[in-house]
């Protein structure tokens, strides 16, 4: 997987994880919290109608019929038991009803045994049922009409029955407390205020009325002949806000999703980009390229390792430049071509320069100031060098030795080295004129070069190694530039064979070298 | 009652002989019932209950006779009406004077009539004349033991028996009659008699409850509430 998406994962899954869970956890703690709202308004407003307005509604019942009691409704019943004449025995009971201020929506008379004799009704043909047997007001049914009745049994020769219609009033405790009632009697369900739900005597928890959701909780109040009062309290509006509330949370959830995503993207690009950039530098620096700098604009960790890295690259850089100059390009290729590379045979041309007067001219000298010196004459004739397409392999105190045709193979590398020679020998001769002038003492070199076969290869200790020239004819170059006088560029015959048609020398006096029994031939170029 | 009996005695223009007799009723379950019901929520104070009620006597069959009006009172005291029960001829007045320290509420109506006499103070009197025959149950809304009974008759054979339930209804002419006992909370008992020239004797005994007291409500229009 790759490293961006690596990051746009880590930062989209928990992020989204963490809304959701909130989500949910937001929205169930709201619907709990509705629901045990709505339960608590439901019990509460059993409790008021139970303890405080059924209460409240017989006691004034009560009140407004005590002058019931008196003898005039006594002598009204004893009259219409005795008496045949319904409608007069009416007249008398309106005109007692009216008397006392209290006409009832309903009545019944019984005579003393139980025989209903004169009923008002909302039910004409409403058959009587059995006789209350209660003495206080009590919330009933009269002809499945719910009243708030009171039953008079204190009379001579009957008993009357007065009810009070309990719709208006139930009526308005729906208006108040906004919630619907049932009433149910002991023969079945009596009253509702929700248009059809019609609750059977159990009915208790959810119940669910014309596709919506409600909350049923049933009561048996004191002084109540319907058993239960089932209260219902409308769930749909909680369901709406929960329907509501889910589909909030959703689209919360995919616009934190949304954001998310677009922050992840951001932040992985972020941090996958500088990891590119510092990716494609570190290719760069692979192929050699140490100019190379990273910025990724970020002070961030990230930032940070660019800015180790360009440090690295610095360093990279200077050992490069350290490495350029005391190991040629070629040679340093060479190296990088493996570590287990067999030496080569190989047709070389060698050079060996030799400062003559070092130690005389040197004499007095501050040895900074001599190496200071060395330098700057090394500069001077490693350039020669290099112009010519040679190698300098090594610096030998006040020498050098130089290469041509090794590691690369060089095309006329005899001419060149003995071109470099010349050259060598004319920067000198500049060089000790410019100091000549300034009053300071100068220095000569002699240069040998010899070309023949040599071993070219790596030479020394695992950890520390060097690429040289092995052979004969690296001696006998070493051995020449022995016998070569201050300003002289002598070659052997191997190398003049080769250069003879270009450059002006003249043949010397076969000279006798260490290591070899016989004289060799030696040419002394001039230009 | 003395006066009512002092009344009777004196209302005797014409010549005849008189019926006499005895009037013997004995509570029974019913009528224990009856009255421990009515009294059942007065344990008030300053109540006197009301003698026990006097028998009324009268003959049916007689032919309607010219009568002087009277005026007879039944008081309110001692939370009763005293005396309980009344016996007057047509045209007569009956006063209702409140003895008690507490507003009484006297009532009274049926087929026809109605009397409101409401409640009034101490020392105060309202009047009733009861122009037609008949028997008129007068309450108190206050106090529903509190009942009175005016019977009113469009002759003059007619007595309110005594304490020992003794009667005598002086100066019937003699014939064939039948003659009616009433007592409140009995069934009222008839019984023929037949009037000689030295009189009658007749003695009845009232048991039976109370249950069709429709002779109770013979009276119609029967009154002017003053």
């Amino acid at each position: 997987m790759r490293f961006r998406a690596k990051i746009f994962l880590a930062i989209l899954v928990p992020s989204s994880a963490l809304v959701a869970a909130s989500v949910a956890a937001a929205l169930a703690g709201i619907t709990e919290r509705y629901e045990e709202v709505a339960q608590k308004q439901l019990t509460a407003t059993k409790d008021a109608f139970n303890e405080t307005w059924l209460q409240e509604q017989l006691n004034q019942l009560t009140l407004r019929t005590k002058s019931f009691e008196g003898a005039r409704f006594d002598r009204a019943i004893s009259d219409a038991v005795d008496s045949k004449d319904e409608k007069f025995v009416r007249q008398q009971l309106d005109y007692l009803f009216q008397l006392v201020g209290f006409v009832p929506d309903f009545y019944e008379l019984r005579d003393e045994s139980e025989k209903v004799i004169l009923r008002k009704s909302a039910d004409a043909a409403g058959v009587p049922g059995p006789a209350p047997k209660w003495t206080s007001a009590v919330l009933t049914q009269f002809d499945r009409v719910p009243v708030l009745a009171l039953r008079f049994d204190q009379f001579e020769r009957g008993t009357l029955v007065i009810a009070k219609d309990a719709r208006p009033t139930l009526d308005n405790l729906k208006k108040s407390f906004g919630i619907d009632l049932a009433l149910v009697g002991a023969s079945g369900f009596v009253h509702t205020s929700l248009e059809g739900w019609t609750p059977a005597a159990g009915t208790n928890g959810t119940v669910w009325v014309g596709g919506k959701r409600f909350l049923a909780v049933r009561s048996e109040p004191p002084f109540s002949e319907l058993t239960p009062v089932v209260f219902l309290a409308d769930m749909s509006k909680v369901d709406e806000a929960r329907r509501s509330a889910i589909l909030m949370g959703a689209g919360g959830f995919l616009v934190a999703l949304l954001i998310a995503s677009l922050v992840s993207v951001l932040v992985s690009r972020g941090i996958s980009k500088p990891v590119e950039q510092l990716m494609d530098a570190a290719h760069k620096i692979a192929a050699g390229d140490y100019k190379v700098k990273v910025d990724v604009g970020t002070a961030d960790e990230i930032g940070r390792l660019a800015g180790a890295f360009n440090e690295m690259t610095e360093g990279l850089r200077k050992r490069q430049e350290i490495m350029d100059k005391t190991l040629s390009k070629d040679v340093a290729e060479e190296f990088l071509k493996g570590t287990d590379r067999r030496p080569d045979r190989r047709i070389v041309t060698i050079v060996f320069m030799d400062i003559r007067g070092y130690t005389s001219g040197t004499e007095g000298m501050d040895p900074g100031d001599v190496v200071v010196l060395l330098n700057e004459l090394m500069d001077l004739l490693s350039g020669a060098i290099v112009r010519n397409g040679g190698i300098v392999n090594k610096f030998l105190g006040d020498g050098l030795m130089a290469m041509f045709g090794a590691p690369k193979p060089l095309d006329g590398h005899a001419l060149k080295a003995v071109r470099a020679g010349l050259e060598m020998q004319k920067w000198m001769e500049r060089w000790n004129d410019r100091r000549i002038a300034r009053g300071l003492p100068s220095f000569y070199s002699g240069i040998g070069i010899n070309t023949g076969i040599a071993m070219c290869g790596r030479v020394g200790a695992q950890d520390r190694m060097e690429y040289t020239l092995i052979g004969e004819e690296v001696n006998l170059a070493s051995r020449i530039c022995g016998k070569a006088a201050p300003k002289q560029v002598l070659v052997t015959k191997q190398t003049w064979d080769q250069v003879k048609e270009q450059i002006k020398g003249r043949e010397l006096e076969p000279v006798s070298v260490k290591g070899l029994s016989y004289p060799i031939k030696v040419y002394e170029v001039l230009e | 009652m003395r006066l009512c009996l002092a009344l009777l005695l004196l209302a005797s223009p014409q010549s005849g002989a008189a019926v006499t007799g005895k009037v013997a009723a004995a509570d029974g379950a019913a009528q224990k019932r009856l009255r421990a019901k009515l009294y059942s929520n007065e344990a008030l104070p300053g109540l006197k209950p009301a003698d026990p009620t006097v028998a009324v006597v009268w003959l049916e069959g007689v032919a309607p006779a010219k009568t002087e009006p009277r005026t007879v009172a039944i008081r309110q005291e001692g939370l009763e009406f005293r005396p309980r029960a009344v016996a007057v001829t047509v045209g007569s007045k009956v006063d209702f004077p409140n003895e008690d320290d507490l507003f009484h509420n006297v009532f009274s109506f049926g087929k026809g009539y109605r009397i409101e006499l409401g409640g009034y103070p101490k020392g105060e009197t309202k009047s009733v004349t009861f122009e037609k025959k008949g028997l008129i149950d007068v309450r108190c809304d206050v106090h529903k033991h509190m009942r009175a009974y005016v019977h009113v008759f469009d002759h003059p054979y007619f007595a309110v028996a005594a304490a020992d339930g003794s009667y005598s209804i002086p100066n019937v002419p003699p014939g064939k009659y039948t003659l009616v006992a009433w007592k409140e909370f009995f069934d009222p008992v008839r019984q023929d008699v037949e009037v000689k020239a030295d009189g009658a004797k007749v003695d009845v005994t009232l048991s039976a409850l109370l249950d069709r007291p429709a002779d109770r409500t013979v009276g119609a229009a029967c009154c002017d509430a003053r």
